[in-house]
C-alpha cells in the first residue's frame, strides 16, 4: 500500500477508528491476533451496512468503502507485526541451522542464505491473512518458550514420548536441535492456511487446508502437492521436515502412526492458539496446561489429538505444575 | 488547577467510628477486669467505669440510629436478623440500663446518700454487682469487627464464618451467663459468705471475752488485727482502729473492694479484694477464650471453609460464565465424595470437555464481538 495516498489526517482518524475497535471490552483482552481477527470477521460480515456509516462526517465521508478498508487493515497489520514478527525474526537470525543439512540431499547451505529464506518465508505467510489469524499458536509458543520447557523435559525423562519423536522417528538429535526443528515446524505449518494454487494443470484454482476433504488420500495428496510448492522457498530445510511441518496441521488418524513429531506440533498448536497467560492461578484450579490436557485426553477421538501423546504431555505438565 | 475534594462520606465515617469505638470497649473491658486483678487505684477504676458508660450510650444510640433507618425502609426485622442487629441490642441497652448506667449514678450520688436511702442504693448495688458477668456481652461485639475485616474475598466464606463464630460466641457468653446466676458464682455471693464468716468470728470473740470476764477490745482486737483481711475496726463507742492510712484507704478501696460486718462487738471493714481478684481473673480467662475462638474461626475455619467450599464454588461459577476459562478444579482424594466435589468432579469429566468441544472454532467464526454500535460510537 502507498500510504502516500492518503493524508496524514485520514491515517491519523484511521488509527483512531482501529483503536476504539481495540478497546472495545469483546476485544481488548484477547491476543492482539485474535483481536484483529475479530475485528476483520466483523467488518467484512456487517460490510453493507458499515458502507453507510463510513459516509457519514464524523467517519470517512472522502474516502471510499475499499480504501478505509485498505487503511484499517494496514493499520491493524502493522500494530501485529509489529509485536508477532520481531519475536519470530528473533528466532530465526538467532538460530543455527546447520543441524539440518545431515537431513537434507541437497548438501550443505549458507547459515545466511537459509536465515534469509526462512525470514523471507515467515514475512509471506504472515502478510497472508488466513495464515496469520492461524499463528497466535505460534507466536505463544515462541514467545513463553513452551517448546524449551517441554522438549528439555521430554529428553530428561527418556521415555515413551522422547522414543517416539528420535528413534521411532529416526530423528536423532538433541533436546536443543529438537527445540529448533519443531519451531521451524511451527513456521511451515501455516502455510497449510493459505489458497495456493498446487494444481499445475489448474493454476487458477487454489486450495488450501479448510477446502480438503478430511480422508487420508486427500491429505497425502494434499501434503505431496504442499510440500513440492514449499520445498523451493525453503532451500535448506530439508523435505522431510517440511512434510512433517505440513503433516502437524493434521488429525492424528489421518497421518503416519510414526509421525510423533507432526502429532505433537499438532497438540501443541491447539493448546496455544487461544491461550492467555495466566499469571497467578487461583487457588484450588489445577495447573493451566495439565488442565487443557485433561480435558483434551477426553476430547481427543474428537479433535484428533494422538493419545498417548496427550499422555505424556499430561505427566509432564502435572510433575512440573505447569 | 482547580483540586476537587472528595466528598466527605458520613456513613464510612461512622462506620469507622463505631469500629475504633468496638475495639476500644473491648480493651476497655480487658482493662477494667484487669484494674480489679491488679487492684488499681479507685481513680483508675472510676475513670474505666465512666469510660464503660460512654461506649455503652454509644453503642445504644447506634442501636437505636439503625433501628429508626432500617424501619424508615420497612427493614427493621432483617437488620435484627441478618445484620446482627441483635448483637448490637444485647451489648448496648441491657449494659448501659443495668450495669454502666446504675454503676455511674452510684458513682456520682455516693455522697448525697444517706440513711434509707444509702441502704436501698446499697441493695441495689449489689443486684449491678450481681449482673457484672453480663458485661462478657461486650465481647460479642468482637463478632461485629470479625464482619468487617475481609480476610477473604467470598461473601460466602465471610457470611458462613460471621454466623458459626456469632453462634459460638454467643453460645459461650449465654452459658456463663446461666452457669452464674444459678450457681451463684458472683461477687454477691462470695461476699455474703465471707460476712458470715466474719459476723461468726466476731460473735465468737465475744463470747470468749464474756466467759472470761474481759472486755472485748483486748480479747479481739490483736486477733482481728492480724487477719489480713480486716481493714478496720468500729467499736460502739465510736473509736476506730485502722491497719491503713485512712488517705491510703480511700485511693484504694471503694465500696466494691469491702465489706461491713456488723457483729456484737464491734463493726468491721473486711476486705473482698481477692475475691474481686479472682473473679476478675475468671472474666479475663473467658474474654480470652472467646477472643481465640474468634480468631480461631476467623483464620482456620475462614481458610478450611475458603478451601473446601467457595473456591471451588468461585471456580465452577468461573467455568459456568467465562468461555474462556477451562481450568480443573483440584479436587483431594479423600474429599472427593463431598458433594461439591462430585459436582467438580461432573464439572471435570463432563461440562470442560464438552465446552471444550463447543467453543472449537466459535469465535472464528461469529462476527457477535463488534455491534454496529459499536462501530457507530467511534467519535
Amino acid at each position: 500500500m502507498s500510504k502516500n495516498r492518503y493524508s496524514e489526517i485520514d491515517i491519523n482518524k484511521i488509527n483512531n477508528f482501529a483503536e476504539h475497535l481495540l478497546s472495545n471490552p469483546g476485544i481488548k483482552f484477547e491476543p492482539l491476533l485474535i483481536g484483529e481477527r475479530k475485528i476483520i470477521n466483523s467488518i467484512v460480515q456487517n460490510l453493507p451496512q458499515l458502507e453507510i456509516i463510513f459516509k457519514k462526517s464524523h467517519f470517512f465521508p472522502h474516502l471510499e468503502k475499499d480504501q478505509v478498508l485498505e487503511l484499517i487493515f494496514e493499520n491493524l497489520y502493522s500494530r501485529v507485526s509489529g509485536i508477532v514478527l520481531p519475536v519470530i525474526n528473533k528466532f530465526v537470525n538467532n538460530t543455527d541451522f546447520t543441524f539440518m543439512d545431515k537431513f537434507s540431499g541437497t548438501g550443505t547451505i549458507s547459515g545466511k542464505f537459509r536465515r534469509e529464506k526462512l525470514n523471507d518465508f515467515v514475512r509471506m505467510i504472515f502478510r497472508d491473512r488466513d495464515s496469520r489469524f492461524n499463528m497466535n499458536s505460534t507466536f505463544n509458543i515462541f514467545n513463553y518458550g513452551v517448546l524449551e520447557k517441554y522438549v528439555v523435559e521430554i529428553f530428561n525423562r527418556g521415555d515413551f514420548l522422547h522414543n517416539e519423536l528420535t528413534m521411532v522417528q529416526k530423528i536423532n538429535l538433541d533436546s536443543s536441535e529438537y527445540i529448533i526443528l519443531l519451531k521451524t515446524m511451527l513456521l511451515i505449518r501455516n502455510t497449510v492456511c493459505m489458497k495456493l494454487p498446487l494444481n499445475p494443470s489448474n493454476p487458477d484454482a487454489e486450495l488450501s487446508i479448510s477446502e480438503i476433504v478430511k480422508s487420508r488420500e486427500m491429505v497425502n495428496s494434499y501434503t505431496n502437492s504442499i510440500v513440492k510448492h514449499i520445498i523451493p522457498l525453503l532451500p535448506g530445510i530439508p523435505e522431510m521436515f517440511i512434510r512433517l511441518a505440513v503433516k502437524s496441521a493434521f488429525a492424528a488418524d489421518l497421518i503416519e502412526q510414526d509421525d510423533a513429531a507432526a502429532k505433537l506440533v499438532f497438540i501443541l498448536n491447539s493448546r496455544f492458539q487461544n491461550y492467555k497467560h495466566i499469571v497467578k492461578i487461583e487457588r484450588g484450579a489445577e495447573p493451566a496446561d495439565k488442565s487443557w490436557f485433561d480435558i483434551a485426553k477426553r476430547n481427543a477421538d474428537y479433535f484428533g489429538y494422538d493419545r498417548p501423546i496427550l499422555d505424556a504431555l499430561y505427566l509432564i505438565a502435572g510433575d512440573n505444575n505447569w | 488547577m482547580i483540586k476537587m475534594n472528595k466528598p466527605f462520606d458520613i456513613k464510612k465515617a461512622l462506620e469507622t467510628f463505631i469500629i475504633a469505638a468496638i475495639i476500644l470497649v473491648i480493651i476497655q473491658t480487658l482493662l477494667d477486669e484487669y484494674s480489679r486483678y491488679a487492684h488499681w487505684s479507685v481513680r483508675s477504676r472510676n475513670i474505666l467505669l465512666v469510660l464503660g458508660f460512654c461506649f455503652d450510650l454509644i453503642f445504644s444510640v447506634e442501636f437505636t440510629v439503625r433501628s429508626a433507618l432500617s424501619s424508615r425502609v420497612n427493614n427493621f426485622l432483617s437488620y435484627i436478623k441478618y445484620e446482627r442487629g441483635w448483637v448490637d441490642f444485647i451489648s448496648s441497652f441491657p449494659l448501659l440500663l443495668l450495669d454502666s448506667g446504675p454503676s455511674l449514678f452510684f458513682l456520682l450520688t455516693a455522697d448525697a446518700q444517706t440513711g434509707a436511702v444509702a441502704i436501698g442504693v446499697m441493695n441495689s448495688l449489689k443486684v449491678v454487682k450481681a449482673l457484672r458477668i453480663a458485661r462478657l456481652l461486650r465481647l460479642l461485639r468482637v463478632v461485629k469487627i470479625f464482619g468487617k475485616v475481609h480476610n477473604v474475598k467470598s461473601t460466602m466464606a465471610r457470611h458462613h464464618s460471621a454466623v458459626i463464630t456469632t453462634t459460638a460466641v454467643f453460645t459461650i457468653v449465654s452459658v456463663l451467663l446461666v452457669f452464674n446466676f444459678v450457681f451463684g458464682t458472683s461477687s454477691s455471693h462470695f461476699s455474703k459468705e465471707r460476712s458470715d464468716e466474719y459476723v461468726n468470728r466476731i460473735d465468737g470473740l465475744k463470747r470468749i471475752a464474756d466467759m472470761n470476764g474481759l472486755g472485748f477490745r483486748e480479747t479481739a482486737e490483736g486477733l482481728l488485727m492480724s487477719d489480713k483481711n480486716v481493714l478496720k475496726i468500729i467499736y460502739p463507742a465510736g473509736t476506730v482502729v485502722e491497719k491503713i492510712a485512712d488517705s491510703e484507704f480511700k485511693k484504694y478501696y471503694n465500696e466494691d473492694d469491702y465489706i461491713s460486718v456488723t457483729g456484737k462487738g464491734c463493726i468491721l471493714l473486711v476486705s473482698i479484694i481477692d475475691i474481686n481478684k479472682e473473679i476478675a481473673l475468671d472474666h479475663m480467662q473467658n474474654f480470652i477464650v472467646i477472643f481465640f475462638i474468634v480468631l480461631s474461626f476467623m483464620f482456620l475455619y475462614t481458610r478450611h471453609f475458603v478451601r473446601n467450599i467457595s473456591d471451588v464454588a468461585h471456580m465452577l461459577n468461573l467455568g459456568f460464565r467465562k468461555k474462556d476459562y477451562n481450568l480443573l478444579v483440584k479436587i483431594p482424594e479423600e474429599k472427593a465424595n463431598h458433594e461439591i466435589f462430585r459436582l467438580a468432579k461432573f464439572y471435570n469429566e463432563a461440562y470442560l470437555p464438552s465446552k471444550m468441544k463447543r467453543m472449537d472454532g466459535a469465535d472464528v467464526k461469529s462476527s457477535k464481538y463488534l455491534s454496529m454500535k459499536d462501530f457507530r460510537d467511534f467519535k
